[in-house]
């Protein structure tokens, strides 16, 4: 399981902030963003993947958790994986 | 002294029983050697085939025709390494949101046959019942879909394959093998039945005539628009084959099973 970061609901433009911040750090420059602007948990929640030990492994290590993003989380919420919609039938 | 027969052909050397089933010294076979009948092999031990950044992976081409499942999202990328499957290569998903994805399906759909192979560990412990995907392609839903995952029933982890008929999803629960660590998965799919085994051991058959739709083939994902259902561990190989002869299945399921360090 990877580390995420979970922003309530209500707490979408700082779960904005938290995503821009990523993609601005992001070591994999070829990609499209780090996570989609619109991932939700189960419970209608933000998550974006945390950019840091735990969440990124780049060139077979632990990715450092680049100077600022412990503030750039700002209320999000560190966990460990998170509940997945149910999937529609 | 004069040889005959069995005693002759130990003498000078001659390949075993098994050797001769199929084309190639047993030394030398390789999935290659299943000719028109392998569709697709993703194979980690081809460094060539990946597209990396840094150790993660972005596509995965078939060393066979060349598919090239892909993941754009830096987030939902798995990573490889050349150590993490019984000290050989492997893409290890992270079992949170790792993915990839071909938007299109170059195997039998409908109700026509294929077999479905995956070399892969799972570490997911019993604890988490959250169901997890190796390979699957198909449709979007699970009645238009045919799907190799791990699920926990009474507390142990099973190979799962589900192949759906249009209205709904047979569901077959290998109960014969705990699903944690390396394991071969091993999904067979006829014109009015499916088959599961894991390592070669008993096949658990079901009927159904299938019915998959076209929309796209994933690895470590289910087909889902959204995807869900994610892997957790380090595959190795995914092989989409025509139905296999019993020779040509042995042959595939002891080089399979030499990878994985499977008894």
């Amino acid at each position: 399981m990877s580390l995420v970061v979970i922003f309530a609901v209500g707490q979408e433009a700082a779960a904005d902030t938290y995503l821009a911040w990523c993609n601005a750090h992001n070591p994999d420059t070829e990609a499209e963003q780090w996570y989609p602007d619109n991932w939700l948990d189960a419970h209608g929640q933000r998550v974006v993947g945390y950019l840091g030990p735990g969440g990124l492994i780049w060139n077979g290590m632990p990715f450092p958790e680049p100077e600022g993003g412990e503030a750039a989380r700002g209320v999000g919420v560190l966990q460990e994986g998170f509940d997945h919609p149910e999937e529609d039938e | 002294m004069r040889l005959g027969g069995a005693q002759l052909h130990q003498a000078i050397g001659q390949p075993t029983a098994l050797a001769r089933l199929g084309s190639g010294s047993r030394a030398s076979w390789t999935p290659n050697n299943l000719g028109t009948d392998l569709l697709a092999f993703w194979d980690a031990e081809r460094a060539a085939t990946f597209t990396l950044a840094g150790s993660l992976v972005t596509t995965w081409a078939d060393a066979k025709n060349g598919y090239a499942p892909t993941q754009a999202i830096s987030g939902f990328k798995p990573a490889y390494s050349a150590t993490t499957f019984n000290g050989r290569p492997g893409v290890t998903f992270d079992g949170t949101d790792d993915y990839l994805s071909l938007e299109s399906i170059p195997f039998p759909v409908g109700a026509n046959a294929c077999e479905m192979w995956v070399l892969a560990g799972q570490s997911a412990l019993p604890a988490d019942a959250t169901t997890r995907t190796s390979f699957a392609y198909g449709g979007t839903v699970a009645s238009t879909r045919r799907v190799l995952y791990r699920a926990v029933t009474s507390g142990v982890n099973r190979l799962r394959f589900d192949v759906g008929d249009g209205s709904s999803a047979v569901s077959l629960n290998l109960l014969t093998t705990d699903l944690s660590g390396n394991h071969l998965q091993r999904g067979v799919v006829s014109s009015a039945q499916i088959a599961v085994s894991a390592d070669g051991g008993t096949e658990l058959t079901g009927a159904v005539v299938p019915a998959t739709g076209s929309t796209r083939t994933r690895i470590g994902g289910n087909t889902a628009n959204t995807a869900a259902a994610f892997w957790q561990g380090p595959i190795n190989a995914i092989l989409v084959t025509n139905p296999l002869s019993a020779p040509n299945a042995a042959l595939l399921l002891a080089y399979l099973k030499t990878r994985g360090g499977i008894a």
